[in-house]
């Protein structure tokens, strides 16, 4: 039975799932291979940090396990986990009331974020983004415009947000990032 | 600076893909959480009445192929009892007289 497993390809993601959850290890990796990098990627720039991306993404997997039956297989399982990986960041970054609160920074934060992310990326040799410097709610609505193409109200829908204070925000992410590229070049 | 622009920026900057030690930690920490997917004990299940049924079938045919056995005997016996009956109960039964 299991070399009949292995030998076969899998029709659909619901049938991939549920072999992989059934602990059919040819069946998870090749899971593990398809969602992975995508998952790092969308963790990585919502966090801040790998090791907090990490955590997330292993969170967002376990919640996948224990779930796999919920997944009917209308979406793509892709589309599905990511949106579980969105969601455990969300309320990740919940978490920490302070940052989650705070609407805007200034000018010179940014300034001062630009040498702070040069010299810890010297330090550390870790990756960073110039969306890291944005506060949590402003970094999330520049993520979902600039990588996955979502409007003003799928953003809102996902923030629990009216569109205005979502508008609001992305022009302020906006505003910020173009600062810092600017006095990115201007240092250059 | 655009907004297009801006997008444009933001998809080239390069992102961090999954590190093989995490992606092996992942893995094992998975298959550890193996379930019982009804999907697939449906199918072992399917397999097990299979080998039932293929014990009930070899069971049938036996007892079908001796009950043939013994009708075809049974039958092969009858003129025996015929020619008994023939026989006057006074004659003192030998092979030959059979």
């Amino acid at each position: 039975m299991s070399l009949y497993l292995k030998k076969r390809r899998w029709e659909n993601d619901k049938e991939l799932l549920a072999t992989a959850v059934g602990g059919n290890s040819l069946a998870t990796t090749e899971l593990l291979q398809m969602l992975s990098n995508d998952a790092i990627a969308l963790a990585w720039r919502l966090m801040g940090t790998m090791s907090d991306a990490e955590d997330v993404v292993q969170e967002s997997y376990l919640k996948l396990w224990k779930n796999y039956l919920h997944f009917q297989g209308e979406a793509k399982l892709k589309t599905y986990f990511y949106t579980i990986v969105q969601r455990q960041c969300f309320d990740q970054l919940k978490k920490n009331h302070k940052q989650w609160s705070q609407v805007d920074i200034d000018l010179d934060t940014i300034v001062s974020e630009v040498s702070l992310i040069d010299s810890k990326i010297e330090e550390t040799n870790k990756m960073k983004s110039a969306i890291h410097i944005l506060p949590p709610k402003q970094r999330i609505a520049i993520v979902m415009w600039a990588y996955y193409d979502n409007t003003s109200e799928e953003i809102a829908t996902k923030l629990e947000m009216n569109k205005n204070a979502v508008d609001q925000l992305l022009f302020r992410a906006k505003a910020n990032l173009k600062k810092y590229f600017e006095s990115e070049q201007n240092e250059r | 600076m655009k907004d297009e622009q801006l997008k444009l920026i933001l998809l080239n900057e390069p992102s961090p893909k999954i590190s093989k030690k995490f992606s092996d930690h992942l893995q094992s920490r998975l298959e550890m959480l193996q379930a019982d997917v009804p999907q697939l004990n449906s199918s072992k299940s399917m397999a097990i009445s299979l080998k039932k049924n293929y014990w009930q079938y070899l069971i049938m045919s036996f007892m079908i192929i001796t009950a043939l056995t013994i009708l075809n005997l049974h039958h092969k016996n009858d003129h025996l009892d015929d020619e008994l009956s023939r026989i006057d109960p006074m004659t003192e039964l030998t092979l030959s007289t059979l």
